[in-house]
């Protein structure tokens, strides 16, 4: 269970610098190297889950991970425009598994049959946290469509994620996503996709 | 002329048929998703009962506001600087333009920003500029062009608003129904709160597939929601879960469905606080039912509902109850938005409202695993509705029908068992029918 667990960068080959790459990266920014291979975890994260192969979606996921997505509220410029308290997902990885667990047996049925889904993930921007972790911020646009519908939903979402290096081949752990939809009255029947 | 006079024929072959087949426990199936039901809904229905607008809670200082849905139209509740909650026409009197477009907020007035008249959080229109060069004196009377009320009145925390002026009160409107409503409402003395703003989205779905579902349908769960036998979440199998009552008030439409668990511990799944809580509060008959409770599942009429049951994020894990509150509000034919709340009792602790509310959160709103089934079920039915072959068909509502109600329970209203039954649908089928009948 170590690769669950917030590695620090020593464990996984010393200085941030280790991916050292020959682009330029801001004060916390990452170089090139490591970019490439926090948007390539992405993109195979996305791929998982366009693939419906959600076990191995969870395996992305430390163990102590929160799956977090705040409620849009349309409020005033002046203030928030994200509620206090109020979540669309207020999971970590136990329920995230009850979820999967739900999908995984013949009564989804909102599932059946499946959603069709494709996650786009673009304007990642990735950071060094103080514990060694690395932060990204990226855009995701998430098709789904069923059945012979021709109509079709399409969630917008500010993405943060924060990743933990591991040993593994994914290279990275999930320990932490938050994420807002653009919208605060959500189009389509269920939510029954992960974002 | 001649389509207003084949709509009016029309209009009368359909409550005509409605009429004649709810005699005989059958609804037609053309009344889930028809322009016709749609546009007469909206006339004789909505423009006269009493419809749920806000949680008192939501609404906590001078200034606060929310912006609600009544009857399709635009409205703003919000609270005054004397602390009194009112309901207003989200419409400056001048040219019409909506003078608040935010959804929540904190405002001591509302700015139209098309002339710019201005109206105070109690509805006096305060400013209008340029009063004295444009208007000539005494021609333009402040006082006359305030935003238009909306009468309101409210039981146990919900704010509910009426637009006809002839309607009953709302004490009378609910008719007994407050007994049942205590379960949700009254779990200590300071009542509840909304958690969080609602969850809202909008589905294809008819608004009343959803308030008959929750008017008590027990008869759904182990199929609909049958992954929560599959993964261990129910504390009943699937053979008992018929078990409890069914109440309904008739004539009014509201009905409740008391699913009971043989051997479940008095008020499983409640914190020892809002047990107390509930003592205090609750008369000796409320609580010798509502100790029994698993499942409470109840439609105040037409298109409010409200839902409490133990539950656990993880199966296995000691279960927390959580209370949702739902509106179903219909915006077009075969069509709704959702506004969903996840209310707490005011007097738990803050690890049981996180609790209940993280509850909430896996098991209803958009992303809610049980509510994922309902609405993918509910959306099929309206679709469904529509095609040339179904809409002549009827669905059997004779469930119960030949049985007699229970007449020792200690609580008010017309009671039967087992719960899965649907003498709650026939009441709120004949309660929607005497409203529609009504020109």
């Amino acid at each position: 269970m170590t690769t669950d667990r917030v590695t620090p960068l020593a464990d996984v080959g010393g200085h941030p610098g280790h991916l050292t790459g020959s682009a330029p990266s801001l004060p916390d920014g990452v170089d090139a190297d490591l970019q490439h291979a926090v948007e390539r975890f992405l993109y195979l994260e996305s791929e998982i889950l366009d693939d419906r192969r959600f076990e191995e979606w969870l395996s992305l996921f430390s163990a102590d991970a929160t799956y977090e997505a705040p409620l849009r509220v349309t409020r005033d410029r002046q203030a928030s425009q994200l509620s206090e308290r109020g979540r669309l997902f207020s999971d970590t990885k136990a329920t995230l598994e009850v979820r999967v667990r739900r999908l995984l047996s013949e009564y989804a049925w909102a599932e059946q049959p499946p959603s069709r889904t494709r996650h786009f993930v673009s304007n990642v921007r990735a950071r060094w946290l103080d514990d060694g972790a690395i932060a990204v911020r990226s855009n995701v646009l998430v098709y789904r469509n069923r059945a012979e519908q021709t109509d079709f939903e399409l969630y917008s979402a500010d993405r943060h994620d924060e990743l933990v290096m591991t040993s593994g081949a994914a290279m990275f752990s999930i320990r932490r996503r938050w994420f807002v939809v653009d919208q605060s009255n959500m189009s389509g029947d269920s939510l029954s996709i992960f974002l | 002329m001649s389509s207003t006079l084949s709509q009016a024929t029309e209009i009368d072959r359909l409550l005509g048929r409605a009429r004649s087949e709810m005699s005989e426990g059958r609804v037609p199936v053309e009344i889930f998703n028809s322009d016709v039901v749609f546009a007469l809904e909206q006339e004789r229905l909505f423009q006269r009962a009493w419809l749920f607008l806000a949680h008192e809670s939501e609404l906590p200082d001078p200034g606060d506001y929310v912006l609600r849905s009544l009857a399709g139209n635009s409205v703003i509740v919000s609270r005054d600087e004397s602390g009194r909650i009112g309901c207003f026409l989200n419409m400056c009197r001048h040219r019409g333009n909506q003078v608040c477009k935010a959804s929540e907020g904190n405002a001591s007035h509302f700015r139209c920003s098309y002339h710019g008249w201005t109206y105070a959080n109690d509805g006096r229109l305060i400013g209008v500029p340029h009063i004295r060069r444009v208007y000539d004196p005494g021609q333009m009377q402040r006082s006359d062009w305030g935003l238009v009320p909306v009468r309101t009145e409210s039981y146990a925390g919900l704010l509910f608003g009426c637009l006809d002026p002839g309607a009953p009160s709302l004490e009378e409107y609910l008719g007994g129904f407050q007994f049942y409503l205590d379960l949700y409402l009254r779990p200590g003395p300071n009542g509840t709160e909304a958690y969080a703003p609602p969850d809202r989205w909008e589905a294809g779905t008819d608004w009343k597939i959803c308030a008959e579902n929750f008017a008590g349908d027990g008869y759904h769960t182990p199929v609909a929601h049958q992954f929560g036998f599959e993964l261990g979440y129910y504390a009943s199998s699937a053979t008992t879960h018929a078990d409890g009552y069914a109440v309904h008030i008739p004539h009014k439409g509201h009905g409740i469905g008391l699913g009971q668990t043989p051997g479940m511990s008095p008020f499983f799944g409640y914190p020892p606080e809002v047990v107390a809580g509930m003592e205090d509060v609750l008369s000796e008959a409320q609580l010798s039912i509502f100790r029994e409770v698993r499942t409470a599942v109840g439609t105040v009429f037409p298109n409010l509902s409200l839902l409490i049951q133990p539950f656990s994020t993880v199966p296995g894990e000691p279960g927390v109850r959580f209370c949702t509150m739902r509106l179903w509000q219909p915006v077009g034919v075969g069509r709704m938005q959702m506004l969903s709340w996840c209310l707490v009792p005011a007097d738990a602790s803050k690890e049981y409202k996180d609790a209940a509310y993280r509850a909430y959160t896996l098991a209803f709103g958009q992303a809610g695993m049980f509510e994922q089934d309902d609405f993918d079920n509910w959306s099929r039915v309206t679709r469904m509705a529509s095609s040339p072959l179904c809409r002549d068909l009827s669905f059997p509502y004779f469930m119960g029908l030949t049985r007699a109600p229970l007449d020792d329970f200690p609580g008010p209203g017309v009671v039967m068992q087992p719960y899965m039954t649907e003498t709650n649908f026939r009441n709120l089928w004949q309660t929607w029918l005497e409203y529609l009948e009504r020109p």
